[in-house]
């Protein structure tokens, strides 16, 4: 089996302004789909919610997801009887904390970092106050479980001491320049943002605080992947080829230009381009820092691709701190259908190379 | 008689969220608040407990109900819902109109279902208004470029009406296009002054 007849060749993507959203579109944009006999259209969402409802509603065929969303639909969706299920992690990390000006300007330093510093701040607010607000993406993301993480690591209570809303990624910075909101905890580029346009500084990126994080996903519903198989393993082959051109590093530079077009993330190369550059920008033009590993995208050679049950546990035990989860969800991450990518690759490789 | 389910609705598109209140209203149920922005839901939702919110499915506000399960776990008031009365089959319609929903806890989605169908019949009308509305625009614009090439052509060619009219004709069915594109050409032809 070296080509496949996919049995729905036409297929809508969905995903949202995100840099990890890279591997969708570079794969539309050097024609990987088209490799794999697929004509894909993409379609920008703005919020998470409303992707995941579209997904789940047969609107669109598959999209670029979180990666804890299909392990949680149960409690999201609790009267929904579609599941959703993944065969392939696109990427981990990704994402960052960011903190207004004003608020970290109001912090005090402190010898064991800014977390710890917030403590301290918390402790000489007035108890009366509007509680700060933070806000994340969706409520069973990587970003609410990191900054739930970041905050309890400080021994402030994310339940109680501070507030926690939901806003789609690319409100975080109007709504942090507004005041609406004390801090964030969104995927690139939108910390960088933050910081170039000066209204925000990252207290910590993702990777550091809980390294090699499952982040997004390739979904499907479970109906679609059992009546489009050999659609599903095209789709899977070709993105992961999109992944693994994306880890080379060299190759990242066209990435940037792509992604910052007016119809896939519309903002300036030079905000796209510092994550993917592991680069963390500082305030007030100072230099950069250096924060390798800031995205990992899948690839053959490793196993960060590789959605298992272990992955899966480790997700829902996180997410079982913000609400009950279900432990039978584990199996929707489908490390066998990872497998069955892997093998199609490599025959497929094999295959072209006898016929050379 | 049970208490009415009570409703908050959310649209920032006035005509639609009037359209939807009404019927609403009709049919029995309880609108608590009409909304045109998400600002100051999460206060209102607290303030009036409702048994469901509606909301267009492409706010990028609705996202702020879905804090409400982050923010308080205990919090009796919406649960994120999108209903699975009769499969697949009514999530799909619910996306195809447009409308999101959330149900507080304790309600069952068979009775809150019918309340949902109200919006969604009446997003849908709603879509079926502004189309209509638009191709009516467009055949004004049609009429109105029409008869400006025919003015034009009467004025440069010194024809009558009739003969501007069956010129156009005839140029549209010679060129395999549509009057309306044959005048838009013309009117641009002619528009530009003589050098």
């Amino acid at each position: 089996m070296s080509s496949l007849q996919a049995e729905k060749p036409n297929l809508k993507l969905l995903y949202l302004r995100l840099t990890d959203s890279a591997p969708l579109i570079i794969a539309h944009e050097l024609g990987f789909f088209e490799r794999y006999g697929l004509r894909v259209e993409l379609q920008r969402e703005t919020s998470w919610a409303t992707l995941r409802d579209k997904l789940i509603g047969g609107a669109a065929d598959a999209a670029s997801i979180l990666a804890p969303m299909p392990l949680t639909l149960k409690q999201t969706l609790p009267n929904c009887d579609e599941q959703l299920l993944s065969g392939l992690i696109l990427s981990c990390n990704g994402n960052a904390i960011t903190l207004s000006r004003s608020l970290y300007e109001a912090l005090d330093d402190h010898p064991e970092g800014t977390a710890a510093a917030l403590k301290a701040h918390l402790e000489t607010r007035s108890a009366d106050g509007k509680p700060l607000t933070f806000a994340s993406v969706y409520p069973f993301a990587s970003h609410t479980l990191q900054l739930r993480h970041w905050l309890s690591s400080a021994g402030i209570n994310p339940d109680g001491d501070v507030r926690i809303v939901v806003l789609p990624p690319e409100q975080m910075v109007d709504h942090l320049r507004r005041g609406d909101i004390d801090g964030f905890c969104v995927g690139e580029p939108w910390n960088t943002l933050a910081v170039q346009e000066q209204i925000g500084v990252i207290a910590t990126p993702s990777n550091t605080l809980m390294p090699a994080m499952p982040e997004k996903v390739l979904a499907v519903t479970r109906s679609w992947h059992d009546a489009n198989p050999a659609t599903h393993l095209a789709l899977r082959a070709a993105l992961l080829e999109a992944c693994a051109w994306l880890c080379d590093r060299s190759q990242r530079r066209d990435a940037v230009a792509i992604l910052a077009r007016p119809e896939y993330l519309d903002l300036p190369a030079a905000t796209i381009a510092a994550s993917l550059d592991d680069e963390l920008v500082a305030p007030d033009g100072q230099a950069p820092s250096k924060n390798p590993g800031w995205h990992v995208f899948a690839n053959p050679t490793t196993e960060h691709g590789r959605p298992t049950e272990k992955k899966a546990r480790e997700l829902l035990a996180l997410c079982n701190e913000i609400a009950p989860t279900d432990n039978n969800a584990t199996e929707l991450f489908c490390s066998d259908l990872y497998q069955q990518t892997l093998d199609f690759i490599r025959h497929k490789a094999l295959h072209q190379t006898r016929t050379v | 008689m049970t208490t009415p389910i009570s409703i908050l609705l959310v649209d920032d598109q006035p005509e639609r969220a009037a359209m939807v209140g009404e019927q609403l209203t009709a049919a029995g149920y309880n609108l608590l608040a009409q909304l045109s922005s998400a600002e100051g839901l999460l206060f209102q939702v607290e303030r009036h407990r409702p048994d469901i919110v509606l909301i267009d499915i492409e706010s990028p506000d609705r996202d702020i109900l879905e804090s409400l399960s982050v923010i308080n776990q205990h919090n009796p008031t919406p649960v994120a819902m999108f209903s699975a009365r009769g499969g697949a089959e009514f999530i799909t319609s619910a996306v195809e109109a447009g409308v999101s929903a959330y149900m507080a806890e304790g309600l069952s989605a068979e009775r809150v279902a019918p309340a949902i169908e109200i919006a969604m019949a009446q997003f849908r009308s709603y879509q079926h208004l502004r189309q209509s509305l638009q191709r009516t625009q467009q055949q004004l614009d049609e009429r109105k470029i029409i008869e400006r090439a025919k003015g034009l052509l009467m004025a440069r060619k010194n024809i009558s009406e009739q003969a501007a009219h069956q010129t156009l004709r005839t140029l549209a069915m010679n060129s395999n296009s549509t009057m309306r594109n044959v005048a838009e050409q013309i009117v641009e032809h002619l528009q530009t002054p003589a050098k």
